[in-house]
């Protein structure tokens, strides 16, 4: 792939603020627009972008494959450790265990904005592992 | 408002299906996506809007372009025998 | 009313896509406007019953309804996972008989 000097600096410049935006659309999810999901493709595509610079074998020494992988099954084993807490904590499956704070702030909801986190993870490690193969497939 | 982005819409759906250059093709289909999402905004609907326009534009072209990067770009013309 | 028949018109673009096309990158390329299709019939008709985004703050009313969105985001989803799919499945078969056009994978696959 030829190098172009354009799309390599800008890359470089805005990837660290789109990774940013990513993890504010997941941590402010349950409050504004945005979610686990948005925000996982919103961290994926930062990924991409890094890919379509750099090269893939550059970005796989920052984000191994190995690690996004395992990054990616256990994010599910998580998500259900979060569930069966709130059934020890004597409620039903996936009830939240929490104090909740005052509306309109970032505790108000409980145990969902750890549910958020897990989602975002898992969904940016999949697109990442997606396009990945994609990439390397020769 | 809503009939006139509907409307383009539709232009730019023909318009991804008649080109003969595939990667015309998908950066028709990548604003088809983009529209898609302002009328979700329009029609009060932020979190789908914020999810087309991250996929739709964003992940959904980059595999298209691999795509045809490892095939053929233009299409074939059929010969009717 | 008029956007009804829009959206209509959109689904049937969709459809006529994916039957007539003979590439088969332009077979997923339809099948995206047939899946934004039906999203934007959903929404639109959700919107219909309020005036405000459905998001919670205080003394807000007359939202819309919140349940069509959250069920086109699954949507959005699938939809997504569907194309990365059947890109990959293309790429196998551009390598195993060295052309997109469904006309002639057919007339080729006859032969053999």
């Amino acid at each position: 792939m030829k190098e172009s000097e354009i799309v390599d600096m800008i890359s470089r410049k805005l990837a660290p603020y789109i990774l940013l935006f990513g993890l504010y659309l997941i941590s402010f999810g349950h409050l504004s627009p945005g979610g686990g999901f948005q925000g996982g493709v919103v961290l994926a595509s930062a990924v991409i972008l890094l890919c379509l610079s750099k090269g893939v074998t550059q970005v796989q020494k920052l984000f191994p494959t190995e690690k996004i992988s395992l990054l990616e099954t256990s994010a599910f084993f998580l998500f259900l450790l979060i569930g069966i807490v709130g059934l020890l904590a004597g409620k039903f499956f996936l009830e939240n265990f929490l104090p909740l704070g005052e509306a309109g702030e970032v505790p108000s909801g409980g145990f969902i904005f750890f549910l958020n986190i897990i989602i975002g993870l898992k969904v940016g490690a999949g697109i990442s592992l997606i396009c990945f193969y994609f990439f390397r497939e020769k | 408002m809503t009939e006139t982005i509907l409307i383009l819409l539709i232009i730019l759906g023909i318009l991804s299906l008649e080109f003969k250059d595939l990667l015309n093709a998908v950066i028709c289909l990548a604003i088809f996506s983009l529209l898609c999402s302002l009328l979700f905004y329009y029609l009060h609907a932020p979190d789908v809007a914020i999810a087309e326009a991250a996929v739709g534009a964003g992940v959904a072209t980059v595999i298209f372009v691999l795509t045809i990067n490892k095939t053929r770009r233009k299409e074939e013309v059929e010969e009717e025998e | 009313m008029i956007a009804g028949y829009l959206i209509i018109g959109l689904f049937i673009l969709g459809i006529w896509g994916m039957v007539k096309k003979d590439n088969l990158i332009k077979k997923v390329i339809a099948l995206n406007i047939f899946n934004s299709s039906i999203v934007i019939f959903f929404i639109y008709l959700g919107s219909r019953t309020g005036s405000t985004a459905p998001i919670m703050e205080r003394g807000i009313k007359d939202i819309v309804d919140p349940l069509p969105q959250a069920l086109m985001l699954t949507a959005i989803v699938i939809g997504i996972s569907l194309t990365a799919l059947a890109l990959s499945f293309i790429i196998k078969i551009y390598r195993r008989h060295k052309t997109l056009s469904i006309y002639k994978i057919q007339k080729k696959s006859e032969h053999e």
